[in-house]
C-alpha cells in the first residue's frame, strides 16, 4: 500500500500492487517428520510434535500421554524406557508418526493402537515385545520394518506363521518343513553308505584272510 | 490502472500505451500476460509513459528489462518480480529520478546476474523503503543503498559485504542476507549503527565470531546454520521484544541466559546442533506465546521439566506446539503430569 500524487495534484492510494515487500518475515521450523529431515515453511498451529528421542529416559510410557488427541508426531526412539504399551495410546486419533524403537518396551501390541487410523509411519522395533500383531486398519500397510528386533512377536509381517502354529502341524507347517526331511535324507544316505563301505571292508578284509588260508591249505595239500 | 490479480490472457506491448501519455499508475501484476515493451534502439521509440511512477509487472513473463523506463520523469514504485528477466540490471536503474519520498524497488525472482554498479554503494541517494533483490543469481559484494527500511538479498550469490557494511543501516528494520556465501564476523559496531533494526536474518551464510549484545533487541534474530561461536549475550532486557531465535547449528556453548524468560513475545525458541551444556529451561514455561522449542543435539541433562514451587503443570508452556530434545543427555522419567489438561 502507499499513496502518490497523481498529475492533478490529487493524492490517489495506491493498494494491492504488491502483496508484501520481502520485508515479512515468515517463521519456518526443520523437525525430522515421519523419518526424514523436512522444513516446513509455514509453522501450522496443528502441526504438534513430542521428540524426545536419543536421550536416556527411563520408567513408563504414562498413560496419560492418550489426552494427547491432536499430536501429529511422537518420537521416543533410543531411550531406556519399560513397560507396556498403554492402550491409552489408541486416544491419539491425529498421529501420523509414532517411533518408539530401541527401548525396553515389553508386552502385547495393544489392538487399541488399530485405531489410529492417520497413523502413517510406525516403528516399534528392537524392543521385547511379544504375541501377536495386531492385523486390521493401518496396521496392514506396516511392513516387518516396523516389528523387527522383537523375538516374541508373531504373525504378519514378522511371520507367515499365525501366532501358535507350531512347525510340525500338518498344512501350512509341512510346506515350511520340506528343507528338514531334504536334509534327513541325506543323512541317511551318508550313514548307509558309510555302513556299506564298513561292511565290504571287513568283508574284503576277511576274504583276504580266506583267501591265504585257501592257498596255505591247497599247497599243504600237494605236499 | 489496476488491473492486477484477473485472468487476463495474451500478449501486451507497452508500446501501445504510448497515446496514455498521462499514464502515472500501471498494474498488470499477476495475469496469464506476456508483457514486452518493444523498440528499435532508437530513443525515440523508447521515449513512452513518461509520466508513470507506479509500476507493477509481477509475473507477467518478461524476458528484457523494459527499457522505456529510463525516461520516465520520476519513479517511486517499480515492481518486475517474479520474470525471466537474465543478465545485468542496466546501470540507469540506479540513475533514474527515484522518488524522494522513499521509493520501492523489487526486482526479486528473475535470474539476473550483475548489476552494472561502478562502487558497492546503490547510487540512490533517496531513502528507498524497500530493495528486494532476493531470488537471483547476484554475486560478488553486497551493494547497499545509501539510507534503505528494507532489505532483502536473499537466496544469490554474494560472497562479501562492504567493510563498513553496518553503518548503512542506520534507517534499516529489516535486512537479509540469508542463503548466501558470506563469511567474516560480525563487527559489534552494528550495535551503534543500526539503532533501527527489527529483523535481522544471517542464515546459511559462513559467520563466524561472536554474537554482538544488542542482537538481543530485536524482534527476529536468525542466524541459523553459520559458525557463530561463545555463548549467547546475557543482557536480556526486561521488556525483550524478541518473537523468534533461530541459532540452529552453530557452535554456541555454555548456558542458556536466563534473561529469556524476559522475552515475552518469544514464539520460536530453535537452539539445535549447538554445544548448549545446561539442564532442560522449565524457567521458560511462563512465555505465554512459545510455541516451538527445539533444543535438540545439543549437551542438555537431567531431568525434563521439574517444576518446583506451587506452580501447576496446566500453566506451563501454554502455547507449546513442537517440543524438539532429542539426541541431548536428559534422564529421568516422563511424568504423567505433563501430558494432562
Amino acid at each position: 500500500m502507499m499513496a502518490e500524487l497523481n498529475s492533478s495534484g490529487n493524492i490517489i492510494t495506491v493498494q494491492n500492487i504488491s502483496p508484501s515487500p520481502g520485508g515479512f518475515y515468515q517463521d519456518f521450523t526443520e523437525i525430522i517428520y515421519k523419518g526424514s529431515d523436512v522444513t516446513f515453511d509455514r509453522i501450522l498451529t496443528t502441526l504438534t510434535v513430542i521428540d524426545f528421542s536419543n536421550n536416556r529416559l527411563v520408567g513408563n510410557i504414562p498413560e496419560s500421554i492418550g489426552m494427547l488427541v491432536s499430536l501429529r508426531v511422537l518420537n521416543l526412539s533410543h531411550n531406556a524406557l519399560t513397560g507396556n504399551l498403554p492402550a491409552e495410546l489408541g486416544g491419539m486419533t491425529a498421529l501420523e508418526s509414532l517411533d518408539l524403537s530401541c527401548n525396553q518396551l515389553s508386552g502385547e501390541i495393544p489392538q487399541e493402537l488399530t485405531d489410529l487410523t492417520f497413523l502413517d509411519v510406525l516403528n516399534l522395533s528392537d524392543n521385547h515385545l511379544v504375541g501377536k500383531i495386531p492385523q486390521s486398519h493401518q496396521f496392514c500397510t506396516f511392513d516387518s520394518n516396523s516389528f523387527e528386533g522383537n523375538a516374541g512377536l508373531c504373525g504378519p509381517p514378522v511371520s507367515k506363521l499365525p501366532c501358535g502354529a507350531s512347525p510340525y502341524t500338518p498344512g501350512v507347517a509341512e510346506v515350511v518343513d520340506k528343507p528338514f526331511h531334504h536334509v534327513d535324507v541325506v543323512l541317511f544316505l551318508f550313514a548307509g553308505l558309510g555302513f556299506g563301505v564298513g561292511f565290504a571292508a571287513a568283508i574284503l578284509v576277511r576274504w583276504n584272510r580266506v583267501g591265504r588260508w585257501f592257498v596255505a591249505t591247497a599247497r599243504a595239500s600237494r605236499t | 490502472m489496476l488491473i492486477s490479480s484477473n485472468n487476463l490472457i495474451g500478449s501486451v506491448d507497452l508500446a501501445h500505451f504510448r497515446i496514455l501519455s498521462y499514464l502515472t499508475v500501471l498494474d498488470l501484476s499477476y495475469n496469464e500476460l506476456h508483457v514486452m515493451s518493444s523498440d528499435n534502439n532508437d530513443p525515440a521509440d523508447t521515449s513512452y509513459l513518461a509520466g508513470l511512477n507506479v509500476l507493477g509487472l509481477v509475473s507477467c513473463n518478461i524476458t528484457q528489462f523494459p527499457r522505456f523506463l529510463r525516461h520516465v520523469n520520476r519513479i517511486s514504485h517499480l515492481d518486475l518480480s517474479c520474470n525471466k528477466i537474465s543478465g545485468d540490471i542496466p546501470n540507469w536503474t540506479w540513475e533514474m529520478t527515484w522518488s524522494v519520498r522513499g521509493s520501492y524497488l523489487n526486482l526479486s525472482h528473475n535470474m539476473f546476474t550483475g548489476m552494472q554498479l561502478n562502487s558497492d554503494v546503490v547510487p540512490i541517494n533517496t531513502r528507498m523503503e524497500v530493495l528486494d533483490l532476493s531470488f537471483n543469481r547476484l554475486s560478488g559484494t553486497i551493494p547497499m543503498p545509501s539510507s534503505g527500511t528494507v532489505l532483502e538479498y536473499f537466496n544469490n550469490m554474494f560472497s562479501s559485504l562492504l567493510p563498513n557494511w553496518t553503518s548503512y543501516l542506520c534507517q534499516t528494520t529489516y535486512f537479509s542476507i540469508s542463503k548466501n556465501s558470506i563469511n567474516g564476523h560480525v563487527s559489534p559496531s552494528i550495535c551503534n549503527d543500526a539503532i533501527m533494526l527489527d529483523v535481522l536474518d544471517l542464515s546459511y551464510n559462513y559467520f563466524s565470531g561472536l554474537i554482538p549484545p544488542c542482537f538481543m533487541d530485536l524482534s527476529i534474530l536468525n542466524l541459523r546454520e553459520n559458525h557463530f561461536e561463545g555463548t549467547l549475550p546475557s543482557s536480556i532486557r526486561t521488556g525483550c521484544g524478541l518473537q523468534t531465535i533461530d541459532l540452529h547449528g552453530n557452535k554456541i556453548e555454555g548456558k542458556l541466559p536466563r534473561g529469556l524468560s524476559n522475552c515475552l513475545s518469544l514464539e520460536v525458541l530453535d537452539l539445535g546442533g549447538n554445544r548448549i551444556a545446561d539442564t532442560f529451561p522449565s524457567w521458560l514455561r511462563g512465555l505465554p506465546k512459545l510455541s516451538v522449542m527445539v533444543l535438540r543435539s545439543n549437551q542438555l541433562y537431567g531431568t525434563i521439566g521439574d517444576i518446583v514451587g506451587d506452580t501447576k503443570f496446566e500453566e506451563c508452556f501454554p502455547s507449546l506446539q513442537i517440543i524438539d530434545l532429542a539426541s541431548n543427555n536428559f534422564s529421568g522419567n516422563l511424568r504423567p503430569q505433563w501430558f494432562k489438561r
